[in-house]
This record gives C-alpha cells, structure tokens and sequence, in this order.
C-alpha cells in the first residue's frame, strides 16, 4: 500500500513524531521545505530556486532531472551541507524531522539525516569493512557494545554481514556502495538521501544495491530519497516521482505518471538531436575491410588472469557495444587494443600493425581512446588548445589542427567555450570535450569506456548523437557502457563480456536471445 | 622498489605496532650512535635474520636495489673525500689541488653507508611487518589526537586510488600522443604540468566527497571517540617496549658518561 503523499506546500513544520497538524492524512513529516533558493557564490543564476516540498515518515521519493537542475543541491541543503559545508547565498528554510538545518550544527544532524554520494569509492575514509560501518558510531563516542550493535544491525539490514573482515579495496563495486549505504545507516538517520546510487555500478551491481534499498523499504521506517536517472527499476519502489528543471520542481506526483510525462519531455528534447541521423543498419553484414584483429588474446595480471584466449575481428564502420560485469576485463582489453596491455599470449593487429612491434605513440594515431573520468585526460588551459593537443604532439599542421579543431567543437556544441579553461566546463561539457580532443588527428577506430557515466538522458543522447555521426562517417567504435538500454539501441554489434571471456558476440537482435538462454537477464535492455 | 606491508602471521607480525616502533627506535640509536665495522654489519645480519623469521620476501631485494646501491656508494665516496685524518693510501693529483684518500675516509665512509643501510633496512622490516592502520590506531589510543590519525588513514586509502589515477593519466597522455619519457628540463616541466595537474583537480574533486562523508558521520563533533578496535599489549610487547627503552637509556648515559667502551667512529 501506497503511503499518503503530502501536498507541495506547507504550513508549519513537526517533528518526526508528531502527527502533522492540518495534514489532510495526519502522517508525520520527514520533510519540510519552504520557498528554498540558493546561489553558489561563483555562479550567475541559482542552483534551487523558491523550491517548496514535504515529504511524509516512510515515503520513498525519487528525484530526477538534467544534470544542472539542482538535484545535488537539494541534496546537500537536506543533508544539511548547505549552508554549513558549502558558500552561497541561501533563502527560506529546511526542516528535517521538525529540525531547521540552518540553526542545527551538522553535527546534530548527522543523526537525524544521512547523505551517501555518487562514487563509494571516495567516500570510504578507512580500510576495512567494520572500521568504515563503526565510522560514525565511534565518532559519535557511543559505548563499544553499541557500536557494535549499530555495526551489525546496518549490516544486516541490507544483507551484507558477509562482507565483515574484508578490505574495503577489495570490495567490487556494488558492495562498496551498499558498505557506504551501511556505513550511513550506522548513524540510525531518519532521512536516508542516496545521490546516484547506481550511477558507477554494473547492472548486477545495481541490482544489487537495488535490493538493498528495497529491503531497507521493508524493514525499516525510514525516509529515502533518491536521486537518479536510471528511473525504471526504481518505479515499482518508489512512492512518489519529482521532476528538477533549472532549480526548479517541474513535475511531482505518482511515479508512473511523472515518468511518462519526463520521457515525453526528453523525447520532445533529444529528437532534434538525432533528426539528421538514421540508426545503424544492424542486419547488413560488417560493411568494411578488417581494421582490428584479436586473435588468442589471453592477459594476466599477477596471478589473475583477465583475459583467456578471446578472438575477434573488427571491420570498419561497426560500432561495438561492450558490456559485461565490473572485473569482467572489458577496460583491459580496450587497453590491450591501444596497446596499453601487452598480451601474455596471442596478437593483435590494429590496421595490419602487430601492437608488439609498435609503439604506443604510434598505435595512437589511429585509435581515438576517450578514458572514463574526464578529468583525466585534460592537459591544457583552454578548450581550444586541449582540442589540438594531441594533433600536435602527432605534428599535424597547426592550421590543418585549428581548422580541424574549429570544426569539431562546433559539431559537439563547444564552439563558444573555445578560450574557456577546460575545468570549468560542466562534466558533461567535459565528455563531450574529451570526445573532441581525440578527433582533430583522424584515427580511424574510436574507443570509449563507459561514455555515460554520471550523464544525464540529454547528454547521453548528445552523446550518443555525436559517436552516430562518427560512425556514419566511416569511424569505427567500440564504446564499453553499463548503459544496457542505449547500447542495444544504437550498437550493431553486441560483445558480452565475463570472467575474462566473449560469452555473446553477435548482432543485438541475436545477442538478446542468446543473453536470455545464458539466464544473464541484468544484461537484457529494459525495453525488450 | 616500493616496501609495502606483507600480510602474515609470524612472531614480528603479532608484535604490538608501537612494542614495533619502540624497538625501532632503539636500533637506530644504537646503529646511529655506536659505530665499527663488525656491528653495523651484524645490525645488517640481525635485519636479514629478522626477515627470514618473518617471512618477507622484500628486504633483501631492497638491500640490492638500485636506490640502496647507489646512496651507499655517494656516502662512501663523499665521506672518503672529506675525511683527511688517518694515514694517506692514495694520493690523486687534481687540477686545484691533490685529493687524498685515507684508510680513515674509507673506513668511515664504509661504516656510514652500512649505518644508512642497517636503518633502511629496519624500516623496512617494520614497514613490511606492520598494518599501517593498525600503527595509526594504536598511536591515537595513546593520546594522538583522532583528526590528525585519521589524516593518516585517509593517506593510506587513497594512495592506492592516487597510484591507480596516476596510471590512467599517463595512458591518457600516451594516446595523445605525448611521450611522456622525454628528458630534460623541457620534458619534465611538461610532464609535470600534465600530470600533476590533473591529480590535484581529481584530488580535490575527492576532497567534496570525503568531507560530506565524514561530517555526515559526525567526524570532529566530539572532543574524543570509541575505540572499538583497542591495541593490546602481550607480556612480550611489554617486555619489547623495556628492552628498547632500556638499550637507548644506556647507549644515551654512556655516550654522555662514558662508562663501557663502546664502539665508535672518531674520525674527524
């Protein structure tokens, strides 16, 4: 049963506890905000603006919306990081469980509200299981026996007890996430925010942590918010839907309704993107020559062995999607094929040269590799000059390299950032950059790992676009994503990688049905 | 070549961290204060022993490596230059002036490398022994304030995420095409500037992280916090920690009173 959803606006604050005066249902709010804007101190135009919002004990909402919208914003005033962790200029008042976050030290909050961010990773502050879950219990100087009991009641509240004595490295990914969803249930908040919780993570990963949430749903009364743009597994789960645009709550109410009227949105706002394009011809064969041979391939690392014996040819003009589990090698043989992994055995040819016999500086002319994380792979001070970096290093004519550069940041919509600092560009500005700074030097093969990460449904697409340009204009791609619905979409050809191994290789249509008999559903799109 | 801690279950592996130090701290002031040919290398023997019981693998690899190596044979060299007492083995007519090598010089300049070595060497042996986490807390259980434990902890987990960040900037820049082993100054600056860079920004985009993960968790609230994890001291860690303490008084007393001839270097 559904729990009763407050209306938008408020007229006083309660506590947690106390029944809501003049709710039309009575629940008690978790809660409340009202006429909410704030500025970041080096920004022109507001990153929340007059936001209003209650939110009932127990009610489970999902947030989504572009990337920009204010989503994290509202997050951090929650959580109470605004005002206190982060500069700005604040308006109106948030109350969590009756408490004002302004005139509450974040310490006093920490115990009514938690907040888990996006990448477990860089949240983790110790080295093993316990120590990181005992974390906040400790600092809160609790007696051991109730540390203790914290530490396992969290534990088992999302079924990871299993993971005690194993080092936090060690963890893949979605149990890093769940240890960090652990960790901040230690705290016994009332108001659990969950910032992207599946954003990193594989789609088993994500179901993982998705469990999780629903198990914590089940068992206790807690109020989750959760911000996403993943929004299809969460909408049997969630109780209410809100839509952010510009600072702002466009849309809210019932999950199923919000949804489709957000894709609508998108739709409306992404078709212009694809309006020049046609979608792969999927059923023709591979059209061009061979320009990547993998023949054999096996990779250690250590004792690990990531790769065994995987062969493979490429032609021309493909665009090839890689999915498969975190750990399932799918990064390393990118890196085999740059030449960045010499193979323990087996060879590889990209455009008829052996990666043996030549080096990395000269394979690199002919495969574009755009890494992960986009502050990697930026090494200059303006857009302009880190879009003809690597044709100069490659000694292409300045001028041809300024043309060439012209033109590419025009076709991605970065013309008018071209004397920018490339950091101060948004992430998914610095995506589309990154894509950008691989191009001016023609390389025939385009390699991306994971390209939509932390993206919302706009930029991918933007995205997306752009690498369908690319590919109609002869390029060949290999993109690795955990972004199942757009790699069945848009790939001609799908690779499902696990434990080192191709276990599907074929054409998206076939490579459904065969993913389907090997019971790998979590790698199956959410539209079939 | 990086000494890391090797986990293991051996008699210097049980050993409480600061019983660890404390012994530490003890045979670098004997090995520092003390000083002749035959102790600093039975201190070298002791370490290698040490080894062997502990089951590392690393220590004798980074007595021979290239670092090691090299630093022993620029002590020797600079401490046979300037070194003039003792009696003249070899004279080198130079341009300025004539260079003489004396059998003092050498073996001063011996003994110090193998005093330089010896320390190294133990450090490595507590390195390859110790869980730094363990040392950490152990310090703060004893009174060093938690904020500045945890900068410790927090050093130790993102060292390996650093080291694996550093690796992918550097394939990136290898498929821009820069060579990123150019030399010279020209290479270094630009090395420095494309890979030191990009770490600080990763670095502090981390730092946002962290911080609301740790004041969300009520980190610095209180003035002290729980421990669940608490060191503990064996009858031998106790007996460790006497020893070392014991050891450095009387190598500290005799040094000022002298009262036993102990070996030592008097060159100059």
């Amino acid at each position: 049963m559904m729990p009763p959803r407050p209306s938008e606006t408020t007229e006083g604050a309660t506590s947690c506890d106390q029944p809501r005066s003049g709710s039309p249902c009575g629940a008690p709010l978790a809660i409340s905000i009202r006429d909410l804007s704030f500025t970041f101190p080096d920004r022109l135009l507001p990153a929340l603006r007059n936001v209003s919002l209650e939110v009932a004990q127990g009610e489970f909402v999902v947030i989504t919306g572009p990337s920009g919208s204010g989503k994290s914003a509202l997050a951090l005033a929650l959580a109470g990081y605004i005002p206190h962790g982060f500069d700005g200029t604040m308006t109106g008042e948030v109350r969590v469980c009756g408490t004002s976050t302004t005139e509450t030290p974040l310490c006093d909050l920490s115990v009514t509200v938690s907040l888990c961010r996006q990448d477990p990773e860089s949240q983790m502050c110790t080295l093993a299981v316990e120590d990181e879950v005992r974390f906040g219990p400790e600092n809160l100087a609790l007696p051991v026996a109730e540390v203790l009991r914290r530490e396992e009641d969290s534990l088992a509240a999302i079924d990871c007890l299993h993971l005690l004595g194993r080092e936090t490295p060690s963890l893949s990914g979605g149990e890093k996430q769940r240890v960090a969803i652990a960790s901040m249930l230690a705290m016994n908040p009332r108001v659990l925010i969950l910032d992207e919780p599946t954003s990193n993570l594989d789609p088993d990963a994500a179901r993982e942590v998705l469990s999780a949430i629903e198990k914590l749903r089940q068992t206790r009364n807690i109020t989750l918010v959760v911000i996403e743009h993943r929004l299809f597994p969460f909408l049997p789960m969630a109780d209410r839907m809100i839509v952010m645009k510009e600072g702002e709550i466009r849309l809210s109410g019932n999950p199923e309704e919000v949804y489709r009227d957000y894709v609508a949105m998108l739709n409306n706002d992404c078709a212009p993107l694809f309006a020049q394009q046609s979608l792969p011809n999927r059923e023709t064969s591979a059209p061009g020559p061979v320009v990547l041979e993998v023949c054999d391939l096996s990779f250690k690392r250590g004792e690990l062995e990531v790769l065994r014996s995987l062969s493979l040819e490429v032609r021309q003009g493909e665009f090839i999607g890689i999915i498969g589990a975190n750990g399932s090698g799918k990064t390393t043989f990118l890196e085999c094929l740059a030449g960045l992994n010499q193979p323990g055995s087996g060879d590889i040819e990209v455009c008829g040269a052996n990666t043996k016999r030549v080096k990395v500086s000269t394979l690199a002319r002919d495969i574009g590799f755009v890494f992960q994380n986009p502050n990697h792979q930026i090494f200059e001070n303006t857009v302009g000059a880190e879009v003809t970096f690597a044709a100069s290093n490659f000694g292409l004519d300045p001028e041809i390299a300024a043309s060439r550069a012209q033109r590419v940041l025009s076709q991605f919509g970065l013309e008018s950032y071209e004397n920018f600092h490339p950091l101060r560009l948004s992430h998914g500005e610095k995506r589309r950059l990154n894509l950008c700074s691989v191009l001016p030097h023609e390389p025939g093969i385009i390699i991306l790992d994971e390209p939509f990460i932390g993206q919302d449904s706009y930029n991918a697409a933007r995205i997306m676009a752009a690498v369908l340009r690319l590919q109609q204009s002869g390029h060949t791609v290999l993109a690795v994503s955990h972004d199942i619905d757009l790699v069945f979409r848009y790939c001609t050809r799908i690779l499902l990688f696990d434990a080192g191994r191709i276990l599907v290789d074929d054409v998206p249509e076939r490579a459904r049905l065969q993913i389907l008999e090997l019971g790998k559903n979590s790698f199956l799109p959410d539209f079939s | 070549m990086i000494v890391k801690f090797e986990k293991g279950d051996s008699f210097l592996h049980r050993l409480n961290p600061l019983a660890k130090l404390s012994a530490v701290v003890a045979y670098s002031l004997v090995a520092v204060l003390l000083a002749g040919l035959r102790l600093e290398l039975l201190c070298i023997a002791s370490v290698l022993v040490m080894e062997r019981i502990a089951g590392c693998r690393q220590i004798f690899a980074f007595m021979l490596s290239r670092f090691v190596l090299v630093l022993m044979i620029v002590i020797v060299i600079v401490q046979t230059i300037m070194t003039r007492s003792g009696t003249v083995l070899v004279t080198l007519p130079l341009y300025v002036a004539s260079l003489h090598i004396t059998d003092a010089g050498l073996l001063n300049g011996a003994v110090i490398a193998m005093r330089f070595v010896s320390i190294v060497l133990v450090g490595a042996l507590f390195v390859s022994t110790t869980n730094p986490v363990d040392l950490v807390y152990s310090l703060m259980q004893i009174g060093v304030p938690y904020r500045y434990g945890f900068m410790a902890v927090l050093a130790l987990r993102l060292t390996t995420v650093f080291q694996q960040e550093a690796k992918t900037l550097t394939n990136a820049q290898k498929m821009r095409g820069l060579n990123v082993e150019e030399s010279g100054v020209k290479g270094l600056l630009r090395c420095i500037r494309c890979t030191v860079m990009p770490l600080i920004v990763c670095a502090l985009a981390r730092v946002d992280d962290l911080v609301v993960s740790m004041e969300g968790r009520a980190f610095g609230c209180k003035r002290s916090r729980t421990f669940v994890a608490v060191s503990r001291y064996r009858a031998i860690d106790k007996a460790l920690v006497f020893a070392a303490l014991a050891v450095a008084l009387w190598v500290l007393l005799d040094l000022c009173f002298g009262w036993y001839p102990l070996p030592r270097l008097r060159p100059y």
